[in-house]
C-alpha cells in the first residue's frame, strides 16, 4: 500500500465519520452532546471538504480517471468499516476517526 | 383533494410495482448472482490462488521468465513446433506459451479433431511433457473466474450469466426507487434486530458500494457486447468476421482451404516478430497448421506492472504471419491504444472489470466489495423468507409453504453450499492423486459434487439444522487446511513465512479469517438453535389440542 493509498483510506474514513456523526442518530450513540444547526452545519461542510482532499493523492498518483475509480472503492470500503464500527462499538468508531486524521496530517507533513 | 392526492397515489403504486419487481427479479436471480458474485470475488485473486495450488512449482523452479534470453526463447519455441507437429499434426489451432511465474515450461495447447481443448506443459530442458509430480495438474484460481461468467457451461453458460446479470441492474435500479430513505439510512446497521437486521444489512451492503455494483454488472455485460447483442453486426455484415477485421483494422480470418502446406519454422517468425515489436514474445498461436490458410500471430511480453494506473492500457504488439511462407500479413505496433473510440472505451470497461490495473490494494478493493456484493445477494435471498416466516403471504395459495420451503432450500444450497463447495475445491487439488487422467477435470467435477451434496443434505434437514451443519463444515474445512496442506505436501502457513513465500502466507491467512468468521456464525445459530428449541419444547401439547 502506497502513502497515497494510506492518506487517502484515513481521509475517506475521518470524512465519513464527520458525517455520520452530523446525524442526531448516530451522534446519540457516542455522546449526550448535541450539536446546534450551525455545528452540523460546520461539521458536514468540513467531511465534505476533507472527502474531495482525499481524491487529490489519488489523482496524483493514478491520474484523474484510474484515481477516480480507486477514490471511489476506497470510500465504499472504509465506509463499509465505518457501518460495523458505528454498530458494535460507536465509540471507536470516533476513535478510530481522530487516529485517521492524525496519521493523515503525520503522513503530509512527512512528504 | 382528490386531484391534489393523485400524483402521491401515482408515486405510491409506481413504488409498489418496482416493490413486485425488486422482490420476484430478486429472488429468482440471487442464487445465480451470488454464485456469480462469490466465484468472480475470489477469481479477483486468481493468479495467487493457483500458485497456492501448484506448490511443486514452487519447489522445483527458482526461475525468472523475465530473465529469459533470446537463445533460450527460440529454443523454447523449437521445442514446442517439434512436439505439436509429432502430437497434433491433424490439429486446427495451435498455441505456445513461454514459461510465467506459475507455469514454469512450455505450456503448448492444441484442439484435436473433436475440437476439444487439450494442454500440457513442456519442459524447458527435454521439451517433452513435464512429469505430474513437478507439475499438479489443476486450473487453480481460474476455475473460480470461469465459473463466474460462464459456469463452465461455454457460450450457454455466457448467456446465463448475462441474463441475470441484466435482472441484477434491473434489480438494482428498482431497489433504488423503492429505498426511502438512503440518505437517512446510510450508515445504519442496527443487528441482532431480527428482520430489521437482514433488511440493513441488505441496504447498507448494496447502498454503501453501489457505485462498484453498477460498475462491475454493466462493464461485465459491455465485456461480451458482440454475444449478447449480436443484431448490429448481424444486419450490416454477411460476415461477422468481416466486422472484427474493420474494427480492428487486421486481415480478416482466413477459411481453410485443405489444401496440404507445411508450417515454416516458427522459432524464425517469432524472432522476426520480436524484432519487428521491438520488445520479446510472449506467446505465440497458429490457425489451421497444415493447410495452405495457415496464419500465425506472435504476442510481445507484458508485464502486470507496467500497466498500472492506466485503465486505457497501451498494446502489448502483436505481429501476423503467413504460416506456410512467412510473409508478414499485420504487425500491431507496442504503444498507445489506436483502434478508435468505441473500442477504447469497452477496452477500458474491462480492465476496470478485471481489477488488474492497480496490484494488491485495488484487487483487495476489489474483493471487499465484491464480497459486499454477494452478502447483498445473500441477504435478500434470506430476507425473502424472513419476512415471510411470521405470516405467510399465501402468494401461491394452498401451495405456498411448499414453494417456501422450496426457496429455503435453494438458499441453503446457493450460499452455505457454494461456500463448502469452494473451500472443498481446494482440498480436493491436495487430495485428489496426481496421475489420474484428466486430473484438473476432477478437481472441478469434485467441486460440483460437493455442491450438489450440499443441496441434497439442505434438502433432507430442517433449515437451521441445515444452515449451522453446513457452516459447521466450512468452519472445519477452513480452519484445518493448513494442517491438510502440511500433511499432504509439507508446507504450511508457518513454512511459508520462513521461506519469504506471502502469496502462500496471504492466500492461508484468508482462508483462517473466513474460518474464524464462519465459527462466529455457527455460535450465535446454535444459541439460536437451542433458544428456539427451549421455546417450542413446551408449545406443543397445546399445538396438539389446537
Amino acid at each position: 500500500m502506497s502513502v497515497a493509498m494510506m492518506m487517502s483510506v484515513a481521509l475517506c474514513y475521518a470524512a465519513m465519520s464527520g458525517l455520520s456523526l452530523a446525524m442526531p442518530r448516530h451522534l446519540m450513540d457516542v455522546t449526550d452532546r448535541r450539536l446546534t444547526a450551525t455545528q452540523v452545519r460546520v461539521l458536514r461542510w468540513t467531511a465534505s471538504l476533507v472527502l474531495i482532499l482525499a481524491y487529490l493523492p489519488m489523482w496524483q498518483v493514478w491520474g484523474a480517471g484510474t484515481g477516480f475509480v480507486v477514490w471511489v472503492s476506497v470510500l465504499s470500503v472504509t465506509s463499509i468499516v465505518l457501518v460495523l464500527l458505528l454498530s458494535y462499538g460507536p465509540k471507536w468508531a470516533v476513535r478510530v476517526a481522530f487516529l485517521m486524521m492524525l496519521s493523515a496530517s503525520f503522513l503530509w507533513l512527512m512528504q | 383533494m382528490s386531484e391534489l392526492n393523485q400524483p402521491a397515489k401515482e408515486q405510491e403504486s409506481f413504488r409498489q410495482a418496482m416493490g413486485w419487481l425488486h422482490t420476484w427479479g430478486g429472488l429468482v436471480a440471487s442464487w445465480a448472482l451470488f454464485t456469480i458474485f462469490l466465484t468472480g470475488t475470489i477469481g479477483v485473486f486468481d493468479e495467487d490462488i493457483t500458485h497456492w495450488m501448484k506448490p511443486e512449482v514452487t519447489a522445483v523452479s527458482d526461475f525468472d521468465p523475465a530473465a529469459m534470453t533470446e537463445q533460450q526463447r527460440v529454443a523454447a519455441i523449437k521445442k514446442a513446433q517439434a512436439y505439436l507437429q509429432a502430437h497434433a499434426s491433424d490439429s486446427h489451432f495451435w498455441r505456445i506459451g513461454l514459461p510465467t511465474e506459475t507455469d514454469p515450461g512450455i505450456r503448448v495447447s492444441w484442439r484435436d479433431q473433436q475440437n476439444a481443448a487439450q494442454d500440457t506443459l513442456l519442459s524447458l530442458k527435454t521439451g517433452e511433457p513435464m512429469p505430474v509430480v513437478e507439475n499438479r495438474e489443476t486450473e487453480g484460481g481460474h476455475h473460480f473466474v470461469h465459473m463466474h461468467y460462464e459456469f463452465h457451461a461455454g457460450m450457454a453458460g455466457i448467456w446465463f450469466v448475462g441474463f441475470f446479470t441484466m435482472i441484477m441492474l434491473v434489480a438494482l435500479i428498482s431497489g433504488i426507487i423503492i429505498h426511502k430513505r438512503i440518505f437517512k439510512d446510510f450508515f445504519t446497521f442496527r443487528q441482532n434486530k431480527g428482520q430489521r437486521s437482514w433488511l440493513d444489512g441488505h441496504n447498507a451492503s448494496a447502498v454503501l458500494t453501489l457505485p462498484f455494483q453498477l460498475m462491475i454488472a454493466y462493464t461485465g455485460l459491455v465485456i461480451f457486447l458482440s454475444i449478447y447483442m449480436p443484431a448490429g453486426v448481424l444486419a450490416n455484415y454477411s460476415n461477422p468476421q468481416q466486422f472484427f477485421a474493420e474494427l480492428l483494422d487486421e486481415p480478416m480470418h482466413r477459411p481453410e482451404t485443405g489444401v496440404h502446406a507445411d508450417v515454416v519454422d516458427l522459432s524464425v517468425l517469432f524472432q522476426r516478430a520480436e524484432v519487428m515489436m521491438g520488445k520479446p514474445g510472449r506467446f505465440m498461436s497458429v490457425e489451421h497448421p497444415g493447410d495452405s490458410s495457415a496464419v500465425t500471430k506472435v504476442f510481445g511480453w507484458f508485464d502486470e506492472k507496467d500497466y498500472y494506473g492506466q485503465l486505457l492500457r497501451d498494446e502489448i504488439g502483436n505481429v501476423q504471419f503467413d504460416a506456410t511462407n512467412g510473409d508478414v500479413m499485420n504487425l500491431n505496433p507496442p504503444g498507445e491504444y489506436d483502434k478508435g473510440t468505441p473500442m477504447a472505451v469497452q477496452r477500458v470497461m474491462r480492465i476496470m472489470h478485471f481489477a488488474n490495473f492497480g496490484g494488491y490494494s485495488v484487487r483487495w478493493l476489489y474483493f471487499i466489495m465484491g464480497m459486499a456484493g454477494a452478502l447483498m445477494m445473500a441477504t435478500g435471498a434470506i430476507l425473502f423468507l424472513v419476512k415471510r416466516r411470521q405470516k405467510s403471504l399465501n402468494e401461491f395459495g394452498a401451495q405456498t409453504a411448499r414453494v417456501y420451503r422450496v426457496i429455503e432450500v435453494l438458499n441453503i444450497a446457493a450460499i452455505s453450499g457454494l461456500a463448502v463447495a469452494c473451500i472443498g475445491y481446494f482440498w480436493l487439488n491436495r487430495l485428489i492423486p496426481f496421475d489420474i487422467a484428466d486430473r484438473a477435470a476432477w478437481e472441478i467435477k469434485g467441486f460440483f459434487y460437493l455442491w450438489l451434496l450440499m443441496l441434497v443434505h439442505s434438502a433432507c434437514r430442517p433449515a437451521t439444522k441445515a444452515w449451522l451443519e453446513q457452516w459447521s463444515l466450512f468452519t472445519l474445512l477452513a480452519l484445518l487446511l493448513p494442517v491438510m496442506n502440511l500433511i499432504t505436501t509439507g508446507h504450511w502457513l508457518v513454512s511459508y513465512w520462513q521461506t519469504g513465500d506471502w502469496v502462500s502466507v496471504g492466500f492461508e491467512l484468508t482462508v483462517l479469517v473466513f474460518g474464524l468468521m464462519s465459527l462466529g456464525l455457527v455460535l450465535f445459530l446454535r444459541r439460536k438453535l437451542t433458544a428456539t428449541e427451549r421455546y417450542s419444547q413446551p408449545a406443543k401439547p397445546s399445538e396438539a389440542i389446537s
